[in-house]
């Protein structure tokens, strides 16, 4: 098995300034006596920091029979018999957001171009390695990006 | 310096910031028409003080009514005048510049269509900030309160400045579809900008509250957006940008 780390971003910069703005807003929340609402915010907090932390660990296994994404819990498993596309290419972005911003994009990410894609990437926007299987589309940004298409490339060829 | 006119930088600043930028990823290949803001940038002092304000008092002096009195009393022919005469008169001349040569032989398919519109109204919303800060700020009460008072005036007009662009972005994309397209185009823009100023009519009648006039504002924009978000991806699935193929499936 081949591990291709994904490409370096400022992506957990950007996660844990909007995780500390989220605890302030949890403290303020807090300190005016609306508890519920510090235990509204308080999951997005966790979920944001957590998010930082798994982010720099973002990578792509090149296995017998798949490909696997994974950052921290979640992992996409993409049998090499069900990829249809692989395309290098910018998309479009849709400002109805889910986790995305500056460096980072994971899970269902709609985007104007191609709808929604799963995505398990360092980049949002540009250059896009999108992987369409039979299922849905895919958006990964290995570092290494020439080392993992030739690599895939083959491991495609042969499936 | 007025503190409306301290509001009217932030608010500037802040859209430029916010929309613009947003739009830059939006538009793929037609962000290189951002430019065209920038012809649109003087067109609402050129419509305020050129067309809106003369007509507006010609016909208030016609119908016997002092401009500045209030509009609870009015006819109601005088308050459809009045509701109309900004959809009609900005609507129109935020899309003049298409008529230079330049800017004409652009409005090829709906993706041009519609960037050239976004930008040219919204570079008229950014103008709109501007206008709209310095007629305030001829207020000397408003002189007294601080700054971060003008909240209001921020929220509306950086939604203003976004809804300007979407409903010229919604003539040009209309107007490019047929032969009365531009008829099409430019009663749907006019009537998307009467919905949006109708709540703020109601609430100088009195009929609603300010706040109601507000969250029917921003009701309206946010229709306006899912507009502009259907449009952008009708655009986008119709020239898809260059992409590299590494592999295909055969069959």
């Amino acid at each position: 098995m081949n591990v291709f780390p994904a490409a370096s971003s400022r992506g957990s910069y950007w996660i844990l300034g909007m995780t500390l703005v989220i605890l302030g807003l949890v403290v303020m929340a807090w300190l005016i006596g609306v508890w519920w609402l510090a235990l509204v915010f308080l999951p997005f907090a966790l979920f944001s920091l957590l998010l930082a932390l798994w982010l720099p660990g973002m990578r792509y296994e090149l296995g017998s029979q798949a490909l696997m994404a994974r950052c921290g819990p979640f992992r996409f498993t993409l049998p090499y018999g069900e990829i249809l596309e692989v395309a290098r290419q910018d998309l479009v972005l849709n400002p109805i957001s889910s986790v995305r911003g500056p460096g980072f994009a994971l899970l269902w990410v709609p985007y104007a171009d191609e709808g929604v894609v799963m995505m398990c990437a360092t980049r949002a926007l540009k250059d896009i390695l999108l992987v369409t299987t039979v299922r849905r589309k895919y958006g990964i940004t290995p570092g290494n990006m020439e080392g993992f298409l030739e690599e895939l490339s083959g491991r495609l060829q042969e499936s | 310096m007025h503190p409306v006119l301290w509001a009217a930088v932030i608010t500037g600043a802040l859209s430029v910031a916010f929309w613009f930028s947003l739009f830059h990823h939006m538009a793929g290949p037609h962000r290189k028409l951002a430019w065209v803001a920038i012809l649109g940038l003087p067109l609402s002092l050129v419509v305020n003080l050129g067309m809106k304000g003369p007509v507006y008092r010609g016909v208030a002096s016609f119908a016997g009514i002092s401009p500045e009195e209030a509009l609870a009393s009015a006819p109601v022919w005088f308050l459809a005048f009045r509701l109309l005469l900004s959809p009609l008169a900005e609507e129109a001349v935020k899309v003049a510049p298409v008529a230079l040569p330049g800017l004409r032989r652009r409005l090829v398919g709906q993706g041009a269509a519609l960037w050239l519109g976004v930008y040219l109204g919204a570079g008229f919303g950014l103008g709109e900030i501007g206008y709209v800060g310095w007629r305030l700020s001829a207020s000397a009460a408003l002189a007294e309160y601080p700054v971060w008072m003008f909240t209001g005036f921020l929220a509306e007009r950086l939604a203003g400045t976004c809804a300007h662009g979407i409903m010229t972005g919604v003539l040009l994309v209309l107007a490019v579809k047929g032969r009365y397209g531009w008829i099409a185009g430019f009663l749907s823009a006019v009537g998307l900008h009467t919905l949006a100023n109708l709540g703020a009519l109601l609430a100088q009648v009195g009929v609603v509250t300010l706040g109601q006039a507000q969250i029917w504002f921003y009701g309206v924009f946010v229709l306006m957006l899912l507009l502009f978000l259907r449009f952008n991806r009708q655009s986008v699935a119709a020239s898809p940008g260059p992409a590299q193929v590494v592999f295909r499936r055969p069959g």
